[in-house]
C-alpha cells in the first residue's frame, strides 16, 4: 500500500485549508473594499465562473493522468519551459506565503506578543512548518483532514454567535460600486480561490488522479461557501468597512462573541485554531515548493530544499518595512500575479500541451 | 548517534532562542505587572486636552471572606491630565507602577461637556486598542466623568463591575436606558449614517445634595487652609464637584414624570450616587441632545431592544375631571417592530408598526376589568398614548437633532442600486424632512390578579 498518496477527502481538505488561510488574512478585506455591498453577489458570480474554469483545467489535466504542471511543461517545451514554470511557481508560493506570514505574525504581535520581534514569531511558524514538512508518509497532507472540521465548526460558530449584531440590510445597495465593478472588474476576485494554483500539482499525490475534477470542484464549492460566510460576517457586522480598515476583520468579529458575563474573550480560541490552520498552510506550501524543486533538479534529498525554502520564506516575511507594504502586495501584486501565472500562463501551458498531444495523435 | 546529538543540540538552541524572544511579552502580560481598569472616565482637562480617570477594585474586594464592608473603600480612583487617552494612561502607569489594562474595562464614561466637542478620536483610539472589548458600555454623564465614577459605589452588588453588568438587564426590563456599547458606537460612527447613542448617566438626589453641600463647605475650607498641601486634592475634587453641580439640576428641581425624566434629575436617593436614565444622542461624534425616559422607551421599542417596560397613561375612565389620575401598564412587545421606508418625491416616508400586549398594573375603584369594552378602552388609550409619544420622539430626532439613531437609512438602502446613487441621495439631509406614520396595536390582556374592584 502506497502511504504517500492521499485520498479524495484529504485532497479537498488540503485545497480548502489553503483558500481559508488567504480568506482570514487578506482576501476578504480586499474583496469588500473593491465591491462593497455587492461582495456577496460578486462572490456567487465569481464562484460560478471559477467552477467553470476549474472544470476546464481538470479536463486538460485528465489528458495527462498522474502528470502535474511541471511534467506537462516538460512535455510541451522541454527542460527550459519546465524550469521556467517551476521557478515561477516556487517564487509565487514562497513570496506570497511569506507576505501572508508577515501579516499573520504582525497580527499576533499586536494581539499577544507586543515585545517580541516579528522575526521570532515568523521563525516559530517556519520551524513548525519545516518539521511538519519532513514527517514521513506525506503526513502534512493528511493532517489537514483533522484541522478541516475545526475550521468548519469555528467559522459556523463565529457566524451564528455574531447574529445578534447583524444588520442584513447592509448587503444593499445590491450592486455596490456599480454593475461594471461587480461583474466585470470584479472578476479579479477569482484570486480568492487560491486552491486553483495548487490543483495543477495535485495529480501525482492523489490515490485516484482521475477524480481530480470531483476533488477540485468540491473544494471550490467549499471555498465559496467559506468565503460567503466570512464576507457576510464582516459585511453585516461592520457598518463602515470601506471607510475604516481592520488588521484582521474576522478577528475583530470574533471579539464580539460573548455569552453572558462568563464566556468572554473567545477570540483566543479562534486565534489558536487559525494558528494551527496557518502552520498547516505553510507546511503544504513548503511541501509543494520542495516537490517542484526536487522535480527540477532530480535531487532526492528534500530536507535541504525545505530548509532553503524555509529560510527564503523567513526572509520574505521580515522584508516588508511596514504594514502598508505587505497589504499592498497581498491586495494588488498578488492579484495580478495570480491572473498572470495561475489563470494565464498555466492555462495556456495546459491548452497547448493538449493541442500538441492531439497533433501527435493525428500524425500517428 | 552523532545525528541525534546534533538534533538535540539544535532543539535546545531553538528552545533558548524562543525563551529569550517570547519571555518579554509574557512578562509584560503577567498579572503582577497589570492593573485592571474597571471603568474609564474622560473629562475636559484644565491644563491639557483631557482628564483621564481610571477606576479599579482593591484585591480585597474579590475576597468573599474578608475585606471592608464599606463599599467605597473597595474602589481606587486615579486621574490625571494629558493630551490624549494613551498618554494619559501612560501617566497613570507611571504613578501606579503597573500597566493599566483595559481588558476588563466595562464602561467608558464621557462627561457631557467633553462629548459636545466630539469623541471620535477617543472612540477610534479605544477600538484600536486590542484590550478594549467591543461590548464595553459607553456612557455620557451629566456630571463630570470623575464624579460619576467616584459615586459608583456598589450597594446591592459586592463589586462595581457587577453593577456595570446590570446595564443590559436594566435596559431590557425598564427601557429607560439602552445597553449601548463602544463597538456599536464605532460601527455607527464609521457608517454613512453617522448617528450614535450612549447611555445617559448622572448623580442621584443623594449625591447631588452631598456635592452641593461639599462645594459650599469646600469653598469655605479652601479660603481658610490655602497653604495646606494635603487639602489640595480635596479642593480639586470639590471643584470638579461644584462644576458638576452646576451642570446637573439642583436637588430641589427633581423631575418625576417619565416624559421629562433624564439622568441627574430624578428623585432617587440611595447609597450608590449614580443613576442612568435616558439616552445621549450624537450627530457624528458630537453630542447633540438627550432623550428622556419615555423617548428612550420609544427608541428601544422601534429597535426591538426591550422585553418589557412600564408606561403611565391618563386614566380613560377619569378623563373628565381636571386632575385626571394615571394608570400604569406593563408593556410586552409581542412581535418585532416592522419598519418600512418608502421614498416618494425625494422624501423618506417611514412607517412603523408595533404589536404590543399590556397588563394593567394600577387599578381604579368600581371597574370590572373582565369586561371586553373596559379592556378595549384601555387598549385604545394606550395605543393613542404610544403613537403620540413615538411620533413626538421621531419628530424630535429627525427635525431637532437631524440624526438617524434608529438606522432607518439601512432600510432605505434597498431602494438604491449602487453606492454612488445612495451617496448622491444624501440621506442625512433628507432624513430631516422625513415623514412618519406610526401604527401601534396594543392589546390589553388583563389586570393581573384582581379582575374587579
Amino acid at each position: 500500500m502506497d502511504n504517500t498518496k492521499i485520498g479524495n477527502k484529504e485532497a479537498i481538505a488540503l485545497l480548502v485549508t489553503i483558500a481559508f488561510n488567504h480568506m482570514i488574512l487578506s482576501i476578504t478585506k480586499s474583496i469588500i473594499s473593491f465591491t462593497g455591498s455587492a461582495s456577496l453577489l460578486n462572490i456567487l458570480y465569481v464562484g460560478v465562473i471559477t467552477i467553470i474554469f476549474t472544470c476546464m483545467i481538470c479536463y486538460f489535466l485528465n489528458k495527462f493522468p498522474t502528470f502535474d504542471l511541471i511534467d506537462i511543461s516538460k512535455y510541451l517545451g522541454g527542460n527550459t519551459l519546465k524550469w521556467i514554470i517551476g521557478i515561477l511557481y516556487v517564487a509565487y508560493f514562497i513570496f506570497f506565503s511569506g507576505i501572508l506570514l508577515h501579516i499573520f505574525s504582525s497580527s499576533l504581535q499586536i494581539i499577544y506578543f507586543p515585545l517580541t520581534k516579528i522575526f521570532y514569531i515568523s521563525l516559530f511558524f517556519i520551524i513548525g512548518a519545516i518539521i511538519a514538512c519532513n514527517l514521513r508518509h506525506n503526513s502534512v497532507y493528511r493532517s489537514t483532514l483533522i484541522i478541516f472540521p475545526l475550521l468548519i465548526i469555528s467559522t459556523l460558530f463565529l457566524f451564528l454567535s455574531d447574529i445578534p449584531y447583524y444588520e442584513v440590510e447592509k448587503m444593499y445597495p445590491i450592486f455596490g460600486n456599480g454593475l461594471f465593478t461587480t461583474f466585470v472588474s470584479g472578476l479579479c476576485n477569482m484570486f480568492a480561490f487560491q486552491g486553483l494554483a495548487y490543483i495543477y500539482f495535485m495529480p501525482p499525490i492523489l490515490k485516484e488522479p482521475t477524480k481530480i475534477k470531483k476533488i477540485a470542484v468540491t473544494s471550490i464549492i467549499f471555498s465559496c461557501i467559506f468565503l460567503l460566510i466570512i464576507i457576510a460576517i464582516i459585511l453585516f457586522l461592520f457598518a463602515g468597512f470601506v471607510e475604516t480598515d481592520e488588521l484582521m476583520p474576522i478577528y475583530s468579529a470574533a471579539k464580539y462573541i460573548e455569552f453572558g458575563s462568563f464566556f468572554r474573550k473567545m477570540d483566543s480560541l479562534f486565534i489558536l485554531i487559525w494558528i494551527i490552520s496557518f502552520v498547516s498552510y505553510l507546511s503544504i506550501t513548503l511541501k509543494f515548493s520542495t516537490s517542484i524543486l526536487k522535480k527540477l533538479t532530480n535531487i532526492k534529498n528534500s530536507f535541504i530544499f525545505t530548509c532553503i525554502l524555509g529560510f527564503a520564506l523567513l526572509m520574505v516575511s521580515i522584508w516588508p518595512k511596514d504594514y502598508s507594504v505587505s497589504t499592498n502586495i497581498a491586495d494588488i501584486v498578488y492579484k495580478y500575479s495570480f491572473f498572470i501565472l495561475v489563470i494565464g500562463i498555466s492555462f495556456l501551458v495546459l491548452l497547448f500541451s493538449v493541442i500538441k498531444q492531439k497533433i501527435r495523435k493525428w500524425f500517428k | 548517534m552523532s545525528k541525534n546529538f546534533v538534533k538535540i543540540i539544535v532543539f535546545f538552541i531553538l528552545i533558548a532562542i524562543f525563551i529569550h524572544a517570547f519571555s518579554e511579552s509574557y512578562v509584560s502580560h503577567s498579572l503582577t505587572n497589570l492593573a485592571y481598569v474597571l471603568a474609564l472616565g474622560i473629562d475636559v482637562g484644565e491644563k491639557a486636552n483631557l482628564k483621564i480617570t481610571a477606576q479599579f477594585s482593591k484585591a480585597t474586594a474579590f475576597d468573599s471572606s474578608g475585606g471592608s464592608s464599606d463599599s467605597s473603600s473597595q474602589i481606587v480612583m486615579v486621574s490625571g491630565e494629558a493630551d490624549s487617552i494613551f498618554s494619559g494612561i501612560n501617566l497613570l502607569n507611571s504613578y501606579i507602577g503597573k500597566e493599566l489594562n483595559l481588558a476588563h474595562c466595562n464602561v467608558v464614561v464621557f462627561s457631557e461637556e467633553f462629548a459636545k466637542n466630539g469623541i471620535g478620536t477617543q472612540i477610534y483610539s479605544l477600538i484600536n486598542n486590542e484590550e478594549v472589548r467591543p461590548s464595553t458600555n459607553i456612557l455620557v454623564s451629566k456630571c463630570s466623568a470623575y464624579d460619576y465614577l467616584n459615586n459608583v459605589r456598589p450597594n446591592i452588588e459586592k463589586l462595581t463591575i457587577q453593577y456595570f453588568d446590570t446595564f443590559s438587564i436594566t435596559s431590557r426590563l425598564t427601557g429607560y436606558i439602552s445597553n449601548l456599547t463602544i463597538g456599536e458606537f464605532y460601527n455607527n460612527l464609521s457608517s454613512e449614517i453617522k448617528a450614535g447613542t450612549a447611555i445617559l448617566g448622572g448623580l442621584n438626589a443623594t449625591a447631588r445634595t452631598e456635592s452641593s453641600e461639599s462645594s459650599t463647605e469646600g469653598s469655605t475650607e479652601n479660603s481658610s487652609s490655602k497653604n495646606d498641601s494635603s487639602s489640595k486634592l480635596d479642593s480639586q475634587n470639590s471643584k470638579s464637584s461644584s462644576e458638576s453641580t452646576s451642570q446637573t439640576s439642583e436637588p430641589s428641581n427633581v423631575i418625576t414624570n417619565p416624559e421629562d425624566l433624564i439622568a441627574g434629575s430624578s428623585s432617587v436617593e440611595g447609597e450608590r450616587g449614580t443613576e442612568n436614565i435616558g439616552l445621549a444622542v450624537f450627530n457624528g461624534d458630537k453630542l447633540c441632545g438627550e432623550l428622556t425616559a419615555t423617548e428612550a422607551i420609544s427608541h428601544l421599542l422601534i429597535k426591538n431592544k426591550v422585553d418589557s417596560c412600564i408606561v403611565s397613561i391618563d386614566n380613560p375612565f377619569n378623563s373628565s375631571s381636571n386632575n385626571s389620575s394615571k394608570v400604569e401598564l406593563q408593556l410586552y412587545p409581542t412581535k418585532k417592530s416592522k419598519v418600512n421606508v418608502n421614498i416618494k418625491d425625494n422624501i423618506p416616508h417611514i412607517s412603523i408598526e408595533l404589536k404590543i400586549d399590556a397588563d394593567i398594573l394600577t387599578l381604579d375603584e368600581n371597574i370590572d376589568y373582565k369586561q371586553a369594552d373596559v379592556l378595549e378602552t384601555f387598549s385604545r388609550a394606550t395605543t393613542e398614548y404610544l403613537e403620540k409619544e413615538i411620533y413626538d420622539y421621531l419628530t424630535k430626532v429627525s427635525k431637532e437633532y437631524s440624526t438617524d439613531i434608529d438606522n432607518f437609512g439601512n432600510k432605505a438602502l434597498a431602494y438604491f442600486a449602487t453606492s454612488s446613487e445612495w451617496k448622491d441621495f444624501n440621506w442625512s439631509e433628507k432624513f430631516k424632512k422625513a415623514e412618519f406614520d406610526v401604527n401601534v396595536d396594543v392589546t390589553v390582556i388583563s389586570s393581573l390578579l384582581i379582575t374587579k374592584t
